[in-house]
């Protein structure tokens, strides 16, 4: 099979760095930095025409100085000196290219004219290019990172690809706190050479990327794409999030057929009759491609709903109806073991709601055990984390007061959460858990990066939850 | 397609109904048995050889959405009731080439839609959804992009909101779903198969018993860029 031209971009050895300077007043500087002190093991050229050293490397005042062939070259410059660049690249040797630069179609006719010729030179010189007006690329997993954020996350297994080079870089905090690990990120931009459906395959192919997550304004090539991607949903899941025109797309037509042939309504069936979940929304988008990445498949619809409190878990059980998953209750001798094993004011039935106590076993152990192993049961909808931030809270209030134990409590939490996090692929079930707390709390984090995903309310772990069973849906083929 | 070459030697853009009927009859979506006629003799002819009840429509080369404008008679069921709507329809019509199309009564309550767009990114495009009246108002309608394959075909009539309606309800039978997958997926082809088609609307579709039949049909064309 023919090597993706994405491969080398986010798989370099060697890369030159043209618009970087010892400056953080421009942009190419923040971004050479994360390049430089991401973790990135590969070697790096920064070109410079007066620099003689940037960041303490080398600083060449041009691509033809270069002691070696780079397999990229990333550009920061203006756009009038692209096109040289492009063309030293060229002569050079140089296979690949990520143009940052801004200015061309997105600018209408003049800056489409100078994007064509960008094209030409390329094509001249078998250059394959990301880009322009992109934000570049991120592969977690060897610490190489383009853009202008710094990545200071773990990696994971969500890919995304996006046409905004800012959900891949302002979006990168956000991720953090949402435990959500990137294994490699793609920002397309003007798609003038690598476009969506280029970095579709690549994603498809790649071993570190369990989910992939696209947003989409606009495909250059939707026929391809429904190709591509149809081949790789039986095996990969792809969630989607389309913003585009709606009303303002509609074109002149004298059938019905036409007129109501929006772009949206276009999407709407190419998506699904590629397998792709269409998220309505970035959030939708992001928890989605977390849970597909990091939990099983349910088997069925039929969710453990186990909180320790009457708001969400009515909550979870409100939006399981609406969203296609079901909240049976148990048999009755589950519930007759469920009620000797919870206080008096605990409810039994489905949801289980145990009531505020503070008997951790319980409910990150022995409930879990024991309505997981039920077969009739396909996953887990979980509220009930109350970790160290809460206790610290407590011991701040009570100082002086009332004695907190909280290493005994710590440690009995940290020992909980070990079996909790090995219930999915123990039960071959999921488990997703929503808590108004985040990673500030120890317990939160711990959950997160064992990877269960846990998110900030409980209609949002119940609707990634929906993901899950309709992607499963869609992989047997019925959906 | 001869059809399609005759209307636009014309300069015509789009397919009149009995001409876009043919065209779908001959890549074998089954359609109302029609005439047209221009005087009451050759109605009296048509209207014995299709069979009371019939429909009268209005007939030119260049006529969408009949409805709005009452050009269309229904339910006409002896030959006294056909002379008066074929005159009150005669004297609606404008222009020297006037003729009324005379077409059979399809019973049948449920009426779909399938219909083709040809987007300049995605190409043809097939829709299906709730016809008649309800198409514009309800927007109950799914797409896919062409060629479609039978599963394409059978999922998206399970994406409208309706699609209930395909099955047994209220004492009528379930819809033929082969039929209707065969009709989704030719319209998908005579898009691909013809880049003078930039619009198919088939709605009505209605289900007579199991079966649909195409009630009404406009084909839009465009002239192929040279």
């Amino acid at each position: 099979m023919e090597q993706s031209p994405l491969h080398n971009i986010l798989n370099p050895k060697s890369i030159a760095f043209m618009g970087g300077s010892n400056s953080i007043e421009n942009v190419g500087t923040s971004q050479l930095l994360n390049i430089v002190r991401g973790g990135f093991k590969g070697k790096v050229y920064p070109i410079h025409p007066r620099e003689k050293e940037i960041m303490g490397l080398k600083a060449y005042p041009s691509i033809m100085e270069l002691p070696e062939v780079p397999d990229v070259a990333i550009m920061v410059i203006p756009n009038h000196a692209v096109p040289q660049a492009l063309e030293d690249c060229g002569k050079k040797g140089i296979r690949r290219a990520v143009i940052i630069t801004a200015g061309y179609e997105e600018m209408g006719a003049e800056g489409r004219r100078l994007q064509q010729h960008l094209l030409e030179i390329a094509k001249k010189h078998d250059i394959r290019f990301l880009g322009p007006n992109c934000i570049g690329v991120i592969n977690a997993h060897i610490g190489l990172n383009t853009t202008w954020f710094a990545h200071l996350y773990k990696p994971g297994g969500v890919g995304i690809i996006s046409q905004s080079g800012s959900y891949v870089t302002q979006t990168l905090p956000y991720f953090g706190h949402l435990g959500l690990g990137l294994s490699k990120a793609i920002s397309v931009g003007n798609q003038a050479d690598i476009d969506m459906v280029d970095g579709l395959e690549y994603l498809g192919q790649d071993a570190q990327t369990k989910a992939i997550a696209l947003y989409i304004e606009g495909l250059k090539r939707p026929r391809s794409f429904l190709q591509t991607a149809r081949n790789i949903t039986p095996r990969k899941p792809i969630v989607a999030l389309y913003v585009g025109g709606t009303e303002a797309g509609r074109r002149a037509a004298q059938s019905h057929t036409g007129s109501i042939s929006g772009p949206d309504e276009l999407y709407e069936g190419l998506f699904r009759q590629c397998g792709i979940l269409r998220a309505r929304s970035l959030t939708e988008l992001f928890d989605w491609s977390l849970a597909l990445a990091q939990q099983p498949l349910p088997n069925g619809n039929r969710m453990v709903v186990l909180t320790n409190s009457g708001g969400p878990a009515t909550s979870m059980a409100d939006e399981c109806s609406r969203h296609g998953l079901a909240v049976p209750p148990f048999d009755s001798q589950t519930q007759e073991r469920i009620r000797g094993m919870t206080p008096d004011t605990a409810s039994a039935k489905n949801p289980i709601d145990i009531t505020m106590n503070y008997d951790l076993d319980l409910i990150f152990n022995r409930l879990p055990e024991l309505t997981l192993s039920l077969k009739d049961f396909d996953g887990m909808l979980f509220y009930g984390i109350f970790g160290p931030i809460h206790f610290e809270h407590k011991k701040t209030m009570a100082h002086g007061l009332i004695h907190i134990p909280i290493d005994f409590l710590r440690d009995w939490m940290t020992k909980v959460c070990q079996t909790f996090v090995t219930y999915p692929e123990k039960y071959r079930k999921p488990i997703l858990c929503s808590c108004f707390c985040g990673r500030e709390d120890e317990a939160v984090a711990f959950l997160q990066d064992a990877g269960i995903p846990v998110y900030p309310t409980p209609g949002r772990a119940v609707r990634a939850m929906a993901a899950l069973w309709k992607y499963q849906k869609i992989r047997k083929g019925n959906d | 397609m001869e059809i399609i070459k005759r209307a636009l030697d014309q300069g015509r853009n789009m397919l009149s109904e009995h001409e876009s009927k043919e065209l779908l009859s001959t890549y074998g979506i089954p359609v109302t048995k029609e005439r047209i006629v221009q005087d009451t003799t050759q109605l009296k002819e048509a209207a014995s050889e299709i069979g009371y009840p019939i429909v009268l429509k209005a007939h030119s080369p260049s006529l969408a959405h009949k409805t709005e404008k009452g050009l269309i008679r229904v339910d006409i069921r002896n030959d006294q009731e056909a002379s008066e709507a074929f005159n009150e329809i005669m004297g609606k019509i404008e222009g020297s080439e006037k003729a009324v199309l005379v077409q059979e009564m399809i019973k049948g309550q449920r009426e779909l839609v399938v219909g083709l767009t040809r987007d300049p990114q995605f190409g043809p495009c097939v829709m299906f959804g709730l016809g008649g009246i309800f198409t514009e108002i309800l927007k109950d309608i799914s797409f896919r992009v062409a060629p479609l394959e039978k599963r394409d075909a059978l999922e998206m009539m399970k994406d409208i909101k309706g699609h209930k309606i395909l099955d047994a309800v209220r004492g009528m039978p379930s819809a033929d779903l082969d039929a209707l997958a065969d009709i989704l997926i030719t319209v998908g082809r005579m898009g691909l198969e013809n880049n003078e088609i930039k619009e198919i609307d088939i709605n009505p579709l209605i289900l007579k018993g199991s079966k649909p039949v195409a009630v009404d049909a406009l084909v839009v064309l465009e002239a192929p860029h040279l």
